[in-house]
């Protein structure tokens, strides 16, 4: 027992936070275990309610805290499993508590400023974390997808089905027009990149611009992380709560925190995961009985003598895109993991090597990579600690969207009736068959020979790293002085390389044969900040805790980005250097934020009223006044009723937020520059730029209000949680056009009025608990509605769209934001007017989660229904009028055929056919987990668990929707026109087998 | 309820104590948050900032080209829309019908030209220009290295480029009047002028400038390009200067600055680079040009003969064309008309041609600002009004010759001011073919009405319309900013 007890102590002391030596004090012992169960809860907080003085439990479930003498209430919480209070009386040393799994969540702490949070259950503002488990239930290509349909106000999306990632993340509604639209993501306490960088697809498809575009399959840069590092993600929806973070935070702030090391002896785990996948749909296409229906899709004479030749005893048909998407080569993933600690150091050390296979031919994604977090206590009032993280992110993710090359498959065979054998290659010569339709010459290619012939490749190094320091400065009975300082650094180096060789049937088009094309990101960010926060805890009945922090913060960002791209090659050159037509582009990014906070935080009234006030003051290099602050205020406030009028009721917790946040201007927004004149007599020139920069270019100003409340049920078997949100955001970041007369074109200014109004409701459950079978259920359900209230400018377009022909959004003065523009004969004539044609913002998005364990078995599914949201369905488009849609042959409102119906009341200029309703049901997760007994695991040397898990990721999808999928865009992340599908890469379902053995 | 409250005097002042202490904490920390207001200062490393070309000594040198560049760049589409209005031209592209419809038939209502189509040009990238004339005054005003000679002759060269923009504005919108002025601040809306207004502020601007290069010492402190050359220096591009300023005289002349604006054209004529003896077509076509060519960041000639195959002459051209004495074509003729395969406009909206433009026989070749040949009629012009018909049909006649392979006019100073006056618009129609002249000049003496119509539906307009954008952006300001047709 003595040595026992000295462990105990031993694992305890470094944790320990310094007591005040005073003959009036006592040591109370006990135990933390599991209830039912009695296994062992380590790293279980104990606590006196209210006092900053707390001790962990060691890996047997013990503890020991010195309290002063008399009466004390103690503690004991951990996330996951519910609080649990004691009252010791004077004479008791010892206590035992039982913990209860949190089903509802009510347990954990939200982060209220840099250096501050507060225990959930007091939050004054909605609260969204989703953790480990909950995150990592089912693999996916980037940690957004992980997070789809797990928190309320979130809507993530995929913007297409290739391999590596490349997703969405909106947070409430779109914010800005032209400024940033993602959230700020902060990865322990380094706020990292999430910049899209095209890896130069568009030299080959010439998609858009010469070299690069939005529309070449963007993966954002957040698919460098690896999710199953990750302990817990906070979402900060609203302006009270993301305010922290000033101007770059109208997004909302997404702050991660990685796994860190346990006291003690150091555990290992070892995942390892083996899997496949497969289309989820095919777009099918158009099957022809005889060359004379065949005839006018064949696209000129090269087409119309294949189509003689194949359709010679009836036209067959082949499964074209099940053979391009059919790809099941094996996906697998190796994760090993350690965490331990020993005197004053705790680690956690990871390595993990995850290859996704692709379904199209030819595609992948393989993420390597480690990290290392340390913690280290230096004597007992300092406190350092470290993290290291680094990646390579290697990505061949093939062709997919829109193309002006004849390249991008979807986009093809909406042309190209499937009437010959393409996949099958020469065994002479290597070569594949020509395409003999649309057009049959260099206007069109053979996807099967392009995506075996050309290399885009995408290979990402990322390193971060954060130092941490925590210095306690005053530690009294009362008081509490603690000085930290945090630094961080992320850095990645991108690199696209583009390469087509000559012989491809495409490569004359251009009247270059051969092109390649080399891309280099560069990206460096830094930030640092120090804080101090000083508690002051009276512990009176009124008073239970004021906490007061200030601090300041240095940001940096620099991206440099560099193209070459060289069409016409000489003969096995693989560089653009030699080439005929050599295109280079660099673009240089910088911005520079400083920033002060002060924030006040008070627990009132026995913990059951909690107020939060604070401001933060930013100041960046792009705003048009570097010197001026510009201040983001917030106040919050709670009020907890414990078992309010009847006692099923366990208590309600009532809130209100108000803050500010901003949203910084873009690089160069303030910059009044000249453009490149040109040569004229061989001689360069200086002329005034058509976009003129403002010179007082200020942030985007969002004010939001918010009302909610959670209540908990019948023993905490039901929890509730209701929020309704206001944001309007002001000084919009836009382009005024100026009268032609001042020599300029448009001009960047601030002005008009943006507005959300939204819902978010939880419902969670344990609608059954009968012996050794649970069953919990949690309902997310979000809906909003998004303005324009007000703009200082004519009505426009918003940029990244195909036009009134194809449907885009429009801002214009009194409508909703969402809405979809686009012509139809709606005119009081009947003739074609751009006009609203369908909102792409859904009626409303619900997810349902529900897990039954029974003994060591679970199951666990997510289903995500979007209701409403209208898509731009391009796609169907294209097979229309190449007279490849599957259902061509069908049987329209006026007795013809329905893709002749369809595609020739847009050739009206009616383009409603296309607009569609993108309502869905998919299954994202499901997976059986299998927890082997101890025995069996103990079998393998050393080991001490062993989990057996099959999951699969969109396993099934709901919905009238026409082509792949409704999620998708052409355009990749975009603050609007997120709607456009247009021969995306199509959708897959991801099937896992997952063993995990602890050490 | 807390069962330790001690409430000693002494922890009172230790707590006093700590929450000072506590204080002098939060404050200092502050301080290790803190940076310089001057790391936030960064310089856009992508594109050249106004700010700081100011301080870049070869600022100059790139703003002066600037202005030379925007002016060619103006000038492309200026003779071809003014070339499609006074029937010399066609843009007949097979994709875009327009190309052809907004210039030559009307629309119902007040505008018979639609302020938001085509045919709304030569104003937004004139105006351009200005504004680039504008910063150009400003960097050189407030430069600290030029002496003061070198800012006479930098100014003066801006003021003449100027005169010149705003001389293609007013003279395709007349009497609508424009804009004169460029704000500092591009958002502040500069009120409309009269016509009159515009040409005196030309013509003074014009002065100005020649002031402003007499006082300019021997050397611009910026270099001109090649198709300035023999206006290399400051007193050199005085004879520049003088020459637009009698073009701008006689649009003045015959726009209500009367019997004082001819005898402008004559002295600034004087003073100009005319040459009444020239004989050979060099001769002729000695003046100031807008040089092309094929290189990376250059433009090639937009009208010439290889790449434009849009470019159509209107089939009057040969009609009309002067004969010689063997009823061979004139040389003007022969030398800028060529045959072209047969093509015409939108179907019923257009007439077919097979004519085109010769005298740009490559993608390099430079196209003419002002040059000697138009001084030489300038200067018949203003003889004529001012009573000299003689002279007048001596320098008509020198052209004839001289130009065109003609034999001399029949007419004499006995014929009617009439009949001469239209010989006078023949040889300057042949002999400025597509140098922006024909319909301005038939508008300047009332004779819009003479142009032919291939069509019952065509028109010929008389001035363009001041563009949509201009008049939207003014909708929002008060009603003196309102633009004239707007």
């Amino acid at each position: 027992m003595a040595l026992t007890l000295r462990r105990a102590l031993l694992a305890a002391v470094p944790l320990l936070l310094p007591l005040i030596a005073g003959a009036q004090s006592r040591d109370i012992t006990g135990r933390v275990t599991q209830i039912g169960t009695d296994v062992p809860l380590a790293e279980v907080t104990v606590s006196i309610v209210g006092q900053q003085i707390g001790t962990l439990t060691n890996e047997r479930g013990e503890f020991r805290l010195r309290v002063p003498s008399g009466e004390v209430v103690v503690a004991a919480r951990q996330i996951g499993f519910k609080r649990v209070t004691a009252r010791v009386p004077d004479g008791q040393s010892t206590v035992n508590f039982q913990l209860e799994k949190d089903v509802l969540q009510l347990e954990g702490v939200t982060v209220t400023g840099q250096a501050t949070s507060v225990d959930r259950r007091v939050a004054a503002t909605a609260v969204a974390s989703v953790n480990t488990a909950e995150l990592n239930r089912v693999p996916a290509r980037s940690v957004e997808s992980n997070l789809a349909g797990k928190v309320a106000g979130a809507r993530i999306s995929e913007n297409s089905g290739a391999p590596g990632g490349g997703a969405q993340i909106q947070i409430r509604g779109a914010t800005s027009v032209l400024g940033q639209g993602d959230p700020l993501y902060v990865v322990d306490g380094v706020i990292i990149s999430n910049a899209s960088n095209s890896s130069g697809g568009s030299s080959i498809t010439r998609a858009g611009g010469s070299s690069a575009s939005t529309q070449d399959q963007v993966v954002n840069r957040l698919a460098d992380l690896n999710p199953n590092d990750i302990e817990n993600i906070e979402v900060l929806k609203s302006a009270a709560a993301s305010a922290i973070y000033g101007s770059r935070a109208t997004n909302g702030v997404v702050v991660i925190t990685t796994k860190r090391g346990k006291a003690g002896k150091a555990t290992w785990n070892v995942t390892q995961r083996i899997g496949t996948q497969a289309l989820q749909r095919s777009l099918s296409s158009r099957k022809f009985a005889t060359l004379a229906d065949v005839t006018p899709w064949v696209g000129g004479p090269v087409g119309l003598a294949a189509a003689t030749e194949a359709c010679a005893g009836g036209c067959p048909w082949f499964d074209w895109q099940g053979d391009l998407y059919g790809r099941v080569d094996p996906s697998w993933e190796t994760i090993v993991s350690a965490s331990g600690g020993v005197n004053n150091t705790r680690f956690f050390a990871s390595a993990t090597d995850r290859q996704e296979s692709g379904i199209q031919i030819n595609t992948g994604a393989r993420r390597t990579g480690a990290r290392i977090n340390l913690d280290q206590s230096i004597g007992t009032r300092l406190t350092a600690s470290l993290g290291l993280d680094v990646t390579r992110n290697f990505l061949q993710r093939g062709l997919g969207n829109n193309d002006n090359a004849g390249l991008s498959p979807t986009y093809l065979f909406g042309y190209t009736p499937a009437i010959v054998d393409l996949k099958t290659a020469d065994p002479q010569t290597g070569r594949y068959p020509l395409m003999p339709f649309n057009g049959g010459g260099s206007g069109t290619s053979n996807p099967f020979e392009v995506l075996r012939r050309i290399t885009q490749d995408e290979t990402v190094w990322r390193q971060s790293g954060n130092v941490r320091l925590g210095f306690l400065a005053i530690n009294s009975a009362r008081n509490t002085v603690q000085l930290s300082y945090l630094g961080g650094v992320d850095r990645f180096q991108q690199e696209g390389y583009q390469y087509s060789p000559n012989f491809l049937q495409f490569e004359p088009a251009d009247g270059f044969l051969g092109t390649a094309a080399q891309n280099n990101i560069s990206s460096l960010q830094f930030n640092q900040g120090a804080n101090a926060v000083w508690t002051w805890t009276p512990a009176t009945r009124f008073i239970s805790s004021i906490t007061t922090s200030v601090g300041g913060s240095y940001e940096l960002q620099n991206q440099n980005v560099y193209r070459i791209r060289g069409r016409g090659l000489l003969p096995t050159v693989r560089v653009p250097q030699g080439a005929t037509d050599i295109l280079i582009a660099n673009v240089r990014t910088e911005f520079r934020d400083q920033s002060y906070y002060v924030n006040e935080q008070l627990l009132l009234l026995d913990e059951k009223l909690a107020l939060n006030a604070g401001v933060r003051a930013d100041r960046s290099s792009a705003n048009g006044d570097r010197g001026k602050f510009y201040s983001f205020p917030k106040l919050s406030a709670s009020y907890r009723f414990e078992q309010p009028f009847f006692e099923q009721i366990d208590g309600i917790k009532f809130r209100g937020a108000w803050g500010q946040s901003g949203n910084r201007p873009r690089f160069g927004d303030r910059d009044v520059l000249y453009a490149n004149g040109g040569l004229i007599g061989g001689q360069s020139s200086l002329v005034s730029a058509g976009l003129l920069g403002f010179t007082d270019v200020k942030p985007e100003v969002m004010n939001e209000l918010e009302f909610g409340f959670d209540a908990s049920f019948l023993g905490s078997r039901i929890g509730l949680e209701f929020t309704r949100y206001q944001r309007t955001i002001k000084d919009l970041l836009l382009t005024f056009p100026l009268p032609p007369s001042s020599g300029l074109g448009n001009q960047i200014i601030n002005g008009g009025q943006l507005a959300v109004l939204g819902t978010e409701g939880v419902l969670s459950a344990v609608p059954v608990r009968r012996g050794n079978f649970e069953w919990t259920t949690r309902i997310i359900y979000n809906a909003n509605a998004q303005f324009v209230d007000s703009i200082p400018v004519p009505s426009f377009n918003v940029g990244g769209s195909f036009g009134a022909s194809y449907g885009r959004n429009r801002i214009v003065q009194g409508t909703r934001s969402t809405l979809i523009w686009g012509n139809a004969p709606l005119a009081a004539d009947g003739s074609v007017r751009d006009t609203i044609l369908g909102d792409s913002n859904p009626v409303h998005q619900t997810t349902f989660s529900n897990e039954f364990s029974f003994k060591s078995f679970s199951v666990a599914v997510l289903a995500d229904w979007r209701n409403g949201g209208f898509v731009s369905n391009m796609t169907n488009n294209l097979f229309d009028e190449g007279g490849q849609a599957r259902d061509f042959d069908d049987v329209a409102p006026d007795g013809g055929k329905l893709g002749d119906f369809r595609y020739g009341q847009f050739a009206d200029g009616d383009i409603r056919p296309y607009i569609q309703k993108g309502s869905f049901v998919k299954i994202r997760e499901v997976t059986l987990n299998y927890q082997a007994p101890t025995s069996l695991a103990t079998r393998l040397p050393g080991a001490t668990s062993l989990r057996f898990t099959a999951s699969a990721r969109n396993i099934a999808l709901f919905t009238d929707y026409w082509s792949f999928d409704p999620e998708f865009n052409n355009f990749g992340n975009t603050n609007f026109n997120r709607f456009i599908d247009l021969g995306p890469f199509p959708s897959s379902r991801q099937f896992f087998f997952s063993v995990d053995v602890g050490f | 309820m807390t069962t330790f409250n001690p409430s000693s005097a002494h922890s009172v002042r230790q707590n006093h104590r700590l929450a000072r202490r506590a204080g002098v904490l939060l404050l200092s920390s502050l301080a290790l948050g803190a940076c310089s207001e001057s790391r936030l200062d960064l310089t856009n490393p992508n594109t050249p900032t106004v700010a700081g070309a100011g301080s870049d000594p070869q600022a100059l040198q790139l703003q002066a080209t600037g202005l030379l560049r925007q002016l060619r760049n103006g000038n492309g589409a200026f003779v071809t829309s003014t070339g499609r209005f006074g029937r010399e031209a066609y843009v007949y592209s097979p994709q875009e019908g327009r190309n052809t419809t907004n210039y030559l038939i009307p629309n119902a209502g007040a505008n018979a030209l639609d302020p938001a189509g085509f045919a709304s040009g030569n104003w937004a990238a004139q105006y351009g220009n200005l504004r680039d004339v504008f910063n150009l005054k400003n960097s050189v005003t407030n430069s600290t290295t030029l002496g003061e000679a070198q800012k006479r002759a930098g100014l003066g060269f801006a003021k003449t480029i100027e005169g010149l923009e705003l001389l293609y504005v007013i003279s395709t919108r007349d009497t609508l009047g424009a804009v004169v002025e460029i704000k500092q601040n591009a958002s502040e809306p500069a009120r409309f002028v009269s016509r009159d207004s515009v040409y005196q502020y030309i013509l003074g601007t014009l002065d100005e400038a020649a002031a402003d290069l007499s006082a300019g010492g021997a050397a611009f402190p910026f270099a001109l390009h090649s198709g300035f050359t023999g206006f290399t220096t400051p007193s050199t591009f005085l004879s520049f200067n003088r020459a637009i300023t009698a073009r701008a005289a006689a649009y003045y002349a015959t726009s209500g600055g009367g019997a004082s604006a001819w005898q402008k054209v004559l002295s600034a004529l004087d003073a100009s680079f005319i040459n009444t003896a020239a004989t050979t077509r060099a001769a002729l076509d000695v003046g100031a040009y807008h040089p092309h060519s094929g290189s990376t960041g250059d433009a090639v000639n937009p009208n010439n003969a290889v790449t434009n195959t849009d470019l159509y002459a209107h089939m009057s051209i040969l009609a009309d064309a002067p004969r010689k004495a063997d009823n061979s074509l004139d040389d003007r003729y022969l030398a800028k008309i060529g045959t072209r395969t047969a093509r015409t406009g939108p179907a019923g909206l257009s007439v077919e041609s097979t004519l085109g433009f010769d005298m740009y026989p490559s993608t390099s070749s430079s196209v003419p600002i002002i040059r000697n040949e138009e001084l030489i009629l300038l200067r018949a012009e203003a003889l004529l009004a001012t009573n000299a018909k003689a002279n007048a049909l001596t320098l008509i006649n020198g052209i004839r010759v001289n130009s065109g392979g003609l034999a001399v006019s029949t007419l004499s100073a006995a014929s009617s001011d009439a009949d001469v006056l239209t010989e006078l618009l023949l040889q300057k129609r042949y002999s400025l073919l597509l140098e922006g002249h024909r319909w301005i000049d038939m508008r300047r003496y009332n004779r819009l009405s003479q142009l032919p119509l291939d069509l019952p539906s065509h028109f010929v307009a008389r001035v363009q319309p001041v563009p949509q954008a201009e008049c939207l952006s003014r909708a929002r300001e008060a009603a003196e900013f309102a633009g004239p047709g707007c």
